[in-house]
């Protein structure tokens, strides 16, 4: 009973830690990896509710990518006080029945037919015999975790199903693993830029986990040298599975490359592994030309580097994302980042993202909370106001509601990102991409629009009356 | 799946097993139904009150649910504040054995200290609801520890699919945060059911809400606002010192009313959903008759509806005559109200709604609306077999079986993703797009609430109504979702 553990003063106490934060959880996380397969079906069992997120977030994989089915067993009240096999069932041999055979299937459940213990396994495997179809079963109720342990779930189940081990070695096959987990909402686009720079070096891109993934890549996974981790997170199933294929891993500990600075050490540490180093500089010295081409001599450009040239910013976001933007604003942009709120699902993830933004902490004292309360982020915003604040659409009202400009960098693309133009913000290219954004949100923040409201279009027949009609 | 049927939907209504009738839902209309599940509907409302905080009974990842599009949404279109959701962080442990009462009290301390709040809100997720453990309870024991006001709700989300069988059994709920009347306001008016987007007239908004044109009717008759549910937390403690509810969405506030009528004796009107010009005025004429100042509403209406007198009569004259195809939703929140508001909106403008892809589910979801609609003249046609199987019904369907062209339709939707065709885009048939979701025009407010609305709205339809003249020309919108890449 409470009262027998009251302590002086009259609370009963135990540990509990608050917590809001964004992390979608570990079932949205399968069916975000799941999502990148190309003509994979995803059977869902649960309620509607998660699966309409589901398929929000799908917006990501949809994007220049590849659009996968989600189809509900739509449990209701009754089905989990009797058990929804049945209803699950029949979604399944629906999909398997149609004329047009999914490449594979994958079983989801959510947290409810989890707790009750339908046994989506039993029947995929029955309906997987029955027709001929490869069903992925796989028990991802929320509550086990996050949206990285699930993409991890999804990667390793389908290494574990379709990659050959054996392949012969191609020293110079990279695969590229979590590039949607990267922290940018502009994933999609950056990812091309990757495949590029990588194959500017020589290196072939030799599967994606998972983005416009084919099961013929999945198979060929073995062949790769390297696993290239597009993400900071720790993904301990597919780390594991990959070992045992002889692959060897790197990329979590480097820097996003956004800017100029985190693209040379990028860069530069993955040309190092392939013993591409002269092809790197190449590519370097050619991609800052183009850059120069555009911002030397530009009016526009040098106003605004001006402009945000000590302003102080405060940046939230994945781990190693958030810390790479500090370092993008500070080293490139000559902005001290007064706050980094860095967010990991992993406890590796936040370490790789303290060490990325430690010089910068050291030099200049910038306050590093990890997995912070909201609250906590905006009390600090409040004692010591930055010019502008680089998050994402989920703490967008946040910052507008203590009035600073606010611009949406980090997450995912759904809902978050409104640029169409695929081009990416990482790399040296990138950079003129990123530039744009920032400049945008700097004129946002400069332009005093509750004075131009009340002072324009003065007439004096209406006395002193403000100029804004509604 | 039979053949397409046209019914009333009154009839749809009387026919459609209630959505706990399980077996026969699912021998009726096998697959899912809904969108959203009932945590997630609830939140539209929860997350717009302000001075509360939200614990979350349930994994991180719920709180992800909200905070992936319906949060940010809702925040930066509608102004909602920025929603404090405290989740309890259920794993596989909590699974298993469930959260201590200990526990539950040391989170209200915790976010009572933290967080200051007037109201905190516990929100059982669906884990919560399979444990079955009497959170609410737990949630009381806890009060003595907390200054804030505690209101714990039962919105696992697996117990509601449906609009109205989400909201409706939840709103109520928060008759027990009200106080007796320390006092009575002798003039001045509640508005319940409007959602989550509160009333703050100290802002000055881009786009007004439904609730802002509401309350300036109200203040133009010379009353007083007392509380917006859901406004502020304080509002809803001191709602029943008003002399007057008024109701803007009877499925967010009916029920609520009537408890406050029986315990406080606060009368309520009940005309709402206040969408074109007759609703409107039978609305103003109400609170008129309810305070004695008939003069005063007389002179509202005719001062307001003569702004938008000339506008309204030319979209009259275009449109009247032809079919209105609404479109329920597939995507939206909308549901069935929102088809009975667009259809009596078609009515008022001298149009014969079609209602599509409304699932039945949804219409016996919302027999408090339906009651009220039909009451008062509006029992639309809806076309069924179809939509509940999972299939939905191209508007070009419906103007095959009504043997008219599209040119001699109208179409108005309530979706992100309408359906779009070459031969089924506003190049072809007057489109309104009349989602509150993304519909914002200056002056006016996003479901076209009163005389400014119904001006807005028919605006929109005369430009429609000349859009639609231009067939060889198709919107980017469908010529995109009708060309398949690579």
């Amino acid at each position: 009973m409470a009262q027998d553990k009251a302590l002086p003063g009259g609370s009963p106490r135990c540990e509990v830690k608050l917590e809001d934060r964004y992390e979608p959880c570990l079932w949205h996380g399968a069916n975000l990896a799941a999502c990148g397969v190309k003509g994979a079906v995803i059977a869902g069992h649960g309620h509607t509710g998660c699966m309409a997120v589901a398929a929000q977030l799908r917006t990501d994989q949809i994007v220049d990518g590849t659009f996968v089915r989600l189809q509900p067993s739509g449990l209701s009240e009754t089905d989990v006080i009797m058990g929804g096999e049945k209803k699950f069932k029949d979604v399944l041999e629906d999909i398997t029945s149609r004329q047009k055979k999914p490449s594979v299937v994958f079983s989801l459940c959510t947290c409810a037919p989890s707790m009750v213990g339908d046994d989506i396994e039993a029947i995929s495997k029955e309906m997987s015999l029955a027709s001929g179809v490869d069903i992925i079963a796989l028990d991802t109720a929320g509550f086990k975790g996050g949206y990285v342990k699930g993409g991890d779930l999804v990667f390793s189940s389908l290494l574990k199903k379709y990659a050959k081990a054996d392949l012969p070695k191609d020293p110079m096959a990279v695969n590229l693993i979590g590039p949607y987990m990267s922290g940018s909402n502009n994933w999609r686009w950056d990812l091309d830029e990757v495949k590029r720079l990588l194959e500017a070096l020589g290196a072939k891109v030799n599967c994606v986990m998972t983005s416009n993934t084919d099961l013929n890549d999945i198979r060929g996974f073995a062949r790769a040298k390297y696993n290239l981790y597009l993400t900071s997170e720790q993904l301990r199933l597919t780390g594991a599975a990959s070992q045992k294929f002889g692959i060897e891993e790197f990329g979590q500990e480097l820097p996003v490359p956004v800017g100029l600075y985190n693209t040379e050490v990028w860069f530069k540490e993955v040309a190092r592994k392939l013993g591409a180093e002269k092809e790197a500089e190449k590519v370097l010295s050619d991609d800052i030309v183009r850059v120069s081409q555009i911002l030397r001599a530009n009016y526009n450009a040098s106003w605004i580097l001006q402009a945000l040239s000590n302003c102080h910013v405060a940046i939230a976001g994945p781990a190693s994302f958030a810390a790479s933007l500090a370092r993008y604003f500070y080293y490139d942009l000559n902005c001290p980042p007064t706050l980094v709120a860095l967010y990991g699902e992993t406890a590796e993830a936040l370490r790789r993202g303290c060490a990325i933004v430690e010089e910068i902490r050291n030099e200049l004292g910038t306050v590093v909370l990890e997995n912070p309360l909201y609250i906590d982020i905006a009390e600090r915003l409040i004692a010591d106001p930055p010019e502008f604040y680089v998050g994402s659409a989920q703490d967008k009202a946040m910052a507008l509601g203590l009035d600073l400009a606010h611009l949406s960098l980090s997450g995912f693309y759904f809902w978050n990102n409104f640029s169409f133009i695929p081009y990416p913000i990482i790399g040296y290219r990138g950079s003129l991409h990123l530039l744009t954004h920032v400049a945008r949100t700097l004129n946002e923040a400069y332009t005093e629009k509750d004075k131009l409201r009340k002072g324009s279009y003065f007439n004096r027949d209406e006395g002193n009356s403000p100029g804004h009609r509604s | 799946m039979g053949k397409i049927e046209l019914m009333r939907m009154s009839e749809l209504y009387a026919m459609t097993p209630r959505h706990t009738a399980s077996e026969k839902v699912r021998q009726m209309y096998p697959g899912f139904v809904g969108c959203y599940c009932k945590l997630q509907i609830n939140m539209l409302g929860l997350a717009g009150i302000r001075g509360a905080v939200i614990v979350y009974n349930g994994p991180l990842g719920c709180t992800a649910d909200h905070r992936t599009f319906i949060g940010p949404y809702i925040q930066q279109y509608d102004g909602q504040p920025f929603v404090n959701i405290v989740s309890m962080r259920w794993t596989e442990s909590e699974a298993v054995y469930g959260i201590s009462q200990d526990q539950v009290t040391e989170y209200l301390r915790k976010v009572d200290e933290r967080y200051k709040p007037d109201l905190i809100m516990i929100c059982n997720a669906c884990t919560a609801g399979v444990t079955g453990d009497d959170y609410g309870d737990m949630a009381q024991q806890a009060k003595k520890y907390v200054k804030a006001k505690i209101l714990h709700l039962r919105t696992e989300g697996f117990s509601g699919s449906c609009f109205g069988d989400s909201i409706i059994p939840i709103w109520p709920e928060f008759f027990k945060l009200m106080d007796p009347p320390a006092r009575k306001k002798e003039k001045s008016v509640n508005i319940l059911g409007v959602r989550g987007e509160g009333y703050m007239p100290e802002a000055r908004c881009n786009f007004p809400m439904d609730v802002d044109i509401l309350a300036e009717y109200i203040l133009k008759l010379g009353l007083e606002i007392n509380s917006v549910i859901a406004g502020t937390a304080k509002q809803i403690f001191t709602a029943p010192e008003a002399a007057l509810n008024t109701i803007y969405c009877h499925t967010w506030g009916w029920e609520l009313a009537l408890l406050m009528k029986e315990k406080y004796g606060v009368p309520v009107i009940e005309h709402g959903q206040q969408m074109g010009v007759t609703p409107t005025i039978w609305w103003i004429k109400d609170i008129g008759e309810h305070f004695g100042i008939q003069d005063k509403a007389e002179a509202l209406i005719k001062e307001e509806y003569g702004k938008i007198e000339g506008v309204w009569n030319e979209a009259k004259r275009l449109l009247g005559g032809r079919y209105c195809i609404v479109d329920a939703s597939r995507n939206t929140f909308a549901s069935a109200t929102k088809a009975l508001r667009d259809s009596r909106f078609a009515m008022d403008l001298g149009m014969t709604p079609v209602v599509i892809n409304c699932h039945p589910l949804e219409v016996r979801a919302k027999g408090v609306d339906i009651d009220y609609f039909s009451k008062y003249g509006c029992d639309p046609v809806v076309v069924q077999n179809r939509y509940e199987w999972g299939k939905p019904v191209h508007p070009l369907e419906v103007c095959s079986l009504l043997d008219v062209g599209p040119e001699e339709a109208v179409y108005i939707h309530n979706d992100v993703f309408p359906q779009g065709s070459p031969d089924w885009h506003p190049g072809r048939v007057p489109t309104f797009e009349s989602t509150c979701h993304t519909h914002r025009r200056k002056g006016a407010s996003p479901r076209s609430t009163g005389f400014s609305g119904a001006g807005q709205a028919a605006r929109s339809l005369i430009y429609a109504f000349q859009r639609a003249k231009k067939g060889e020309i198709a919107t980017l919108y469908a010529r995109v979702n009708t060309t398949r890449a690579g």
